[in-house]
C-alpha cells in the first residue's frame, strides 16, 4: 500500500537526496514511507505531503508530543524539504513509559 | 521518558539519526558517538554526557548488508531540543514498571516534622523528597534534610500532623539541589529509591508531579527534569 507523490526533481532535490537521512536517491517518496509505516517508524510530513499520507490505514495516528505544539519541527519523510512544520505520525499506542 | 514542554517554549525539534547499537525501547536519552562509533550510542544508568536527545522509535543495529533489501543504516528519531524539559515516570527499583514503596507511619508526629516509618538510614534517602501516600498529608511534599535509622526528617513541616498508619513515598532526589538522578536498566524511567550516592545521570529533576492513593502514585508518579549535559547546549564542552 503507498501513496504516490507525482513531481518533477529539481537539482535541489536531488542534492537533498544525497543527504544521509535514511531514503535511497532511486526511491519514490511514497514508497520510502511505505517502507518507513511497515516498520512501525515515526514519520514527520510536510503539510502538503500529510494529506497524502492514509494514517489510519497502517495503524498509525498523528501525533502531539506537548499540549503546547499540534507539529513538530523536522524534514519531511516524503518530500524531503525542511526543516520545517510537520505533522508526527507514530504507530498507535507506541508512546513513551 | 517523554517530551513535557521546553524551557524556551519552542516545539520538539525531530531528526533522524544513524545508530551504533540497538534502540529496542522507545524514550532512551542517546548519547553522541564515541571514536570508531557509527552513530547514536545509549547511556548507562548513571552516565547521560554528551546526550543528543531522546528517541520516539527503535531500530535494531545492523552492520553487514542485508539480504531482504533494506538497508544496513538504521535511524532513529529524536527530539534533539537541548532544553527540552522530560517527564519520566518514577519506578521503585531498577527494573520498568516497578511500583514505589510505601511506608507506614508507626509513630505519630504532633509538629509535622518527622516521618517515623522505617530505617532511612545511610546515605539513602537523605536531600531527597518525600509526600503523603495516605492521611491527612497526602500529596503533600517535603525535602528531607536528615535521616535515621528509623526516621526521615524534615525542616519545613507538614501541614497536618503525622498520625500512625499514615503512608508516605520517598524519592532520593529533591528538585534544583546537589543529587541527580539514576536512571532504570532500561533507562526511560528513574530508579527512584536507590541510593542517593548512585544518582550520578546527568538530569537536573525541576518538578516533581507526586502521585497519592486517589491517584494510584506508587505507580503513576513522575519526575520532569532537564538534562545537564546536552551536546547542544551552548557553552558545553
Amino acid at each position: 500500500m503507498t501513496f504516490s507523490i507525482a513531481k518533477t526533481r529539481s537539482k535541489l532535490e536531488t542534492l537533498r537526496d544525497t543527504k544521509p537521512t535514511g531514503k535511497p536517491v532511486q526511491k519514490l517518496a511514497g514508497v520510502w514511507v511505505d517502507e518507513l509505516a511497515s516498520l512501525g517508524k515515526a514519520i514527520t510530513l510536510c503539510r502538503e505531503c500529510k494529506r497524502k499520507f492514509n494514517f489510519r490505514a497502517y495503524d498509525y495516528e498523528q501525533r502531539k508530543l506537548c499540549p503546547m505544539w499540534d507539529e513538530v519541527i523536522g524534514e519531511c519523510d516524503g518530500c524531503k524539504t525542511g526543516p520545517l512544520w510537520c505533522q508526527l505520525f507514530t504507530k498507535r499506542n507506541c508512546h513513551g513509559i | 521518558m517523554e517530551f513535557e514542554n521546553s524551557l524556551s517554549g519552542g516545539a520538539p525539534y525531530l531528526m533522524k539519526h544513524q545508530i551504533n547499537a540497538t534502540v529496542a525501547n522507545v524514550g532512551v536519552p542517546l548519547l553522541i558517538g564515541g571514536a570508531g562509533e557509527a552513530g547514536l550510542d545509549l547511556p548507562t544508568a548513571t552516565a547521560v554526557n554528551d546526550m543528543v536527545g531522546v528517541n520516539i522509535d527503535t531500530a535494531t543495529y545492523v552492520t553487514a548488508q542485508t539480504t531482504d533489501g533494506t538497508s544496513p543504516e538504521r535511524l532513529v528519531t529524536i527530539i534533539a531540543n537541548p532544553d527540552a524539559v522530560w517527564r519520566a515516570r518514577l519506578s521503585g527499583s531498577s527494573t520498568e514498571g516497578t511500583a514505589l514503596t510505601a511506608r507506614t507511619v508507626t509513630t505519630a508526629s504532633t509538629d509535622g516534622l518527622d516521618v517515623t516509618a522505617g530505617n532511612y538510614s545511610g546515605t539513602t534517602m537523605d536531600e531527597g523528597a518525600i509526600w503523603g501516600y495516605s492521611g491527612a498529608n497526602a500529596g503533600r511534599i517535603r525535602k528531607i534534610t536528615s535521616i535515621s535509622t528509623t526516621a526521615a526528617t524534615v525542616t519545613v513541616a507538614f501541614d497536618a500532623d503525622i498520625a500512625v498508619g499514615d503512608k508516605f513515598v520517598h524519592a532520593s532526589f529533591w528538585t534544583f539541589d546537589t543529587n541527580t538522578v539514576k536512571l532504570t536498566a532500561a533507562f526511560y524511567e528513574v530508579d527512584a529509591q536507590a541510593a542517593a550516592a548512585s544518582n550520578e545521570a546527568e538530569f537536573m529533576p525541576i518538578r516533581f508531579r507526586q502521585g497519592d492513593l486517589a491517584s494510584d502514585g506508587l505507580n503513576k508518579s513522575y519526575v520532569l527534569m532537564v538534562a545537564r549535559d546536552h551536546i547542544l547546549k551552548q557553552g558545553d564542552a
